[in-house]
């Protein structure tokens, strides 16, 4: 009794066993000032260093500091080396950086560290401390307390800087742990706070200032290789990889209702997560992933030599771009919201054994014909 | 003393309805999926006297406010408004099981005033085909480990504006002439339902339709004894048609539009009554209507066509006694009827209708300024052919009349009258 053309055909199934195109493209390490984590320590190939800076300009000049004290928040920890502490040095570093540019490579865009990893001088060590897994529990958040050395800080003081930015760098340990970012909760004072207590010349009363960071972020280092000749979708190594698909055989007013890209993995590495997002691309050319991004991100695990990665919105929305979705890539990339070190490789379409090339499986259902112009 | 217990009794009627309307347990949902293939449902008078009656009402005498016939409006002698609803109780059943369903309908409203020279003015606003139909099935697909749920659901109603005037023309005769302006919409909806939920993106494509027109319709009323004689005729136009589609909702394609308009050719419609009043205390009444969509250009889809629809209706009432010793119930006019109408479409050669029964009750209140009217009816609706399903449906109709008590007195001359 309902009209077939309101009510519309069922869905539909079809795989694409090739793309019209596949490429990977890398880019320069990517910056982490964003994220609601800051990371310090080591995961194989992955070195990471955490960097916060606070602003001492309300002190008086004439102030002298008596006591300095970092609170580090931390969230999670992972201990590879059962039993050895993670050893954390505090450093002073030599110039200040921008939260949302900084990276292993640059302290802000155009201004390159002189060393990677940060600039710093191991006679500017203001403090340090050992991370021990067994001093925590778990799923709480716990705080690491640090005095630091006073005398830099009053020749900073004295020099009027405004800025105190610190480098947390860990020893060759194979752990990690990471501390709530000022991101994770703007307003909670659970970001990393320095608190120093001063006195004036000719006063007797001391006073306490508590800051909280004024930016913190990660910056992560991958000593591995990678194969070049596989697709790549990481975070460092950031790259991404981009393939396009022949979609004019669908109806045109379709509902692309699931796209399943099917990989073999070659190789896969991260530190603490790995997600993927998804988007769609003009050029194919590396692109910012808060712009570009379409779909919710997909966790990646380690223990499957295969994935199916859901591009369902990527392919919509290059369909909705062009309706032959050939004009329109389908971009995979590292959530870098999330993402602290990582890649996947995947076997590409042209690699010699079938099996193991990525596949496109795909169900949509076309509209009613009553729906369509 | 005997005039309270009535109101007690009348205001206990209402209010048990009502209860019965608020606080049914059955979903509120669909109308009938009879509306599908066409464009919607036809829906009758929107006054409770009228529907009492089996849907009467071209011909009929005294305070009527339907608006089947512009000229009889020459019968109201003061202003009044009058405003109805309904409330219906489906059971359909087809191939898979039997559901039941609840729906409400806002029916109209209408005010007429008797004004200078004789000529009595109306407006109002009534439903005039309801296009509300829902469907869902579950399918088995065979790449999928889950059947997939469609769901088709359509909301939405055509409505009927009217201004009119009328006029007696001698002692026998009356005249009515309305302007129609109808307008209204349906707001379509398909999905298709993927499970388990989070794997798949659904589908739901919406297309929307606009429709209206004006149209001019002419009424007469002749009076000849006990005996009424109405016709009333409206032309055939074309109206617009605006679609809307919103397809693909709710992924990278929401909020697309696109926009098309179109001419729909709206038939004729003649309906032509008679009434007779037998003795003191019975009045009965037959009307006949006719709508040509046979000939209208609205796109069917096959095994559908085209067919003119066609209602006759019979009704009768009988009229309250007054004076001492009127028995309670004899102090309300009681009414009763039966209505056959074929809709304007058949299926593989098989007509499409439905069939009512119905019971009807009313009482003027508040020194006879208010004028309450409920009916009952029992609604058949099927197909010539068992592979189609069959709704049952019971409709609970509520009018409030509201007169001139409540409105400013035209300031008028009675001349002629």
């Amino acid at each position: 009794m309902i009209p077939g053309g309101s009510l519309g055909a069922l869905p539909q199934q079809v795989t694409f066993s090739q793309p019209v195109e596949a490429l990977s493209v890398s880019s320069e390490a990517v910056s982490r000032g964003k994220q609601e984590r800051v990371y310090i320590g080591n995961r194989d190939k992955f070195h990471m260093r955490g960097m916060v800076s606070f602003l001492i300009n309300s002190l008086p000049s004439d102030a002298t500091v008596v006591s300095a004290t970092l609170r580090l928040f931390v969230v999670s920890y992972e201990n590879f080396s059962a039993g050895v502490p993670l050893d954390v040095g505090v450093y002073k570093l030599d110039k200040d950086f921008v939260e949302e540019e900084v990276s292993w490579e640059r302290a802000s865009a155009g201004d390159q560290w002189l060393t990677p990893g940060g600039d710093y001088s191991s006679a500017d060590l203001l403090g340090s401390f050992e991370f021990d897994e067994e001093d925590f529990g778990s799923g709480t958040v716990d705080t690491i307390v640090v005095l630091l050395d006073t005398l830099t800080i009053n020749q900073l003081i004295r020099s009027g800087e405004e800025n105190f930015p610190l480098l947390l760098v860990p020893g060759d340990q194979d752990a990690w742990f990471s501390m709530v970012a000022r991101e994770l909760s703007p307003e909670a004072a659970v970001a990393s706070l320095l608190d120093l207590t001063y006195k004036v010349v000719g006063s007797t009363t001391n006073a306490a200032l508590e800051r909280r960071t004024k930016g913190d972020a990660t910056v992560t280092e991958f000593d591995g290789s990678l194969d070049p000749t596989m697709l790549t979708v990481g975070d460092t190594p950031a790259s991404q990889t981009f393939l396009k698909y022949d979609l004019s055989q669908l109806p045109r007013d379709a509902t692309i209702n699931r796209a399943l890209l099917n990989v073999s993995v070659f190789d896969a590495a991260y530190v603490d997560t790995f997600h993927v997002v998804v988007f769609t691309s003009g050029s194919g050319e590396y692109v910012d992933y808060e712009s570009a991004a379409v779909s919710v991100s997909q966790g990646v695990g380690l223990d499957s030599d295969s994935l199916a990665l859901d591009i369902t919105i990527g392919l919509q929305r290059a369909l909705a771009l062009d309706s032959t979705g050939t004009s329109y890539y389908v971009g995979l990339g590292s959530n870098t919201a999330v993402n602290v070190g990582g890649y996947v490789q995947f076997y590409p379409p042209d690699w010699s054994e079938a099996s193991r090339r990525p596949v496109l499986n795909l169900i949509y259902s076309d509209a009613p014909e009553n729906a369509k112009p | 003393m005997k005039r309270k217990s009535e109101n007690i009794l009348m205001r206990t009627v209402i209010a048990l309805m009502l209860s019965v309307m608020l606080f049914s347990q059955s979903p509120l949902r669909a109308d009938s999926r009879f509306a599908a293939p066409h464009l919607g449902l036809p829906v009758g008078s929107m006054d409770a006297r009228s529907r009492g009656m089996g849907g009467v009402g071209t011909a009929l005498g005294g305070e009527s406010f339907s608006f089947t016939n512009p000229a009889r409006t020459i019968n109201f002698w003061r202003s009044g408004f009058s405003g109805g609803m309904s409330q219906d109780y489906t059971t359909m059943e087809d191939g898979a099981g039997s559901y039941d369903t609840r729906s409400s309908n806002f029916l109209g409203l209408r005010g007429i005033f008797p004004s200078y020279y004789g000529f009595v003015l109306g407006f109002g606003l009534r439903q005039w085909r309801d296009m509300n139909y829902e469907y869902t099935d579950t399918v088995d697909v065979d790449f999928l480990e889950n059947p997939v749920a469609r769901h088709m659901e359509s909301e939405g109603s055509l409505y009927l504006g009217r201004l009119s005037v009328a006029r007696n023309l001698g002692d026998h005769l009356a005249l009515g002439l309305g302007i129609d302006w109808m307008f209204g919409e349906a707001e379509r909806t398909r999905t298709m339902q993927f499970f388990p939920s989070g794997d798949f993106v659904n589908s739901r494509d919406a297309f929307n339709d606009k429709y209206s027109f004006v149209r001019p319709t002419l009424g007469l009323f002749s009076t000849f004894g006990r005996t009424n004689f109405g016709f009333s005729w409206s032309a055939s136009v074309d109206g617009d048609q605006e679609r809307e589609l919103i397809y693909r909702e709710n992924n990278q394609y929401s909020g697309i539009l696109v926009e098309q308009a179109k001419k729909l050719e709206f038939p004729t419609n003649w309906r032509l009554g008679v009434s007779h009043r037998i003795g003191s205390s019975l009045v009965v009444a037959s009307d006949l209507e006719f709508e040509g969509w046979g000939d209208s250009d609205l796109q069917l889809e096959n095994p559908v066509i085209a067919g003119d629809q066609w209602t006759w209706c019979l009704g009768a009432e009988l009229l309250p006694r007054r004076g001492e010793g009127t028995p309670w119930y004899r102090a309300f006019p009681v009414r009763a009827g039966y209505s056959r109408t074929t809709y304007g479409y058949e299926i593989g050669g098989d007509r499409v209708g439905e069939q009512v029964f119905s019971l009807g009750v009313g009482s003027y209140f508040g020194r006879n300024n208010g004028l309450l009217n409920v009916a009952l009816e029992y609604i058949d609706r099927e197909v010539d052919n068992p592979a189609y399903p069959k709704e049952d449906v019971i409709r609970v109709m509520v009018s409030l009349s509201l007169f001139e008590k409540w409105t400013r007195i035209p300031r008028r001359s009675r001349r002629g009258d």
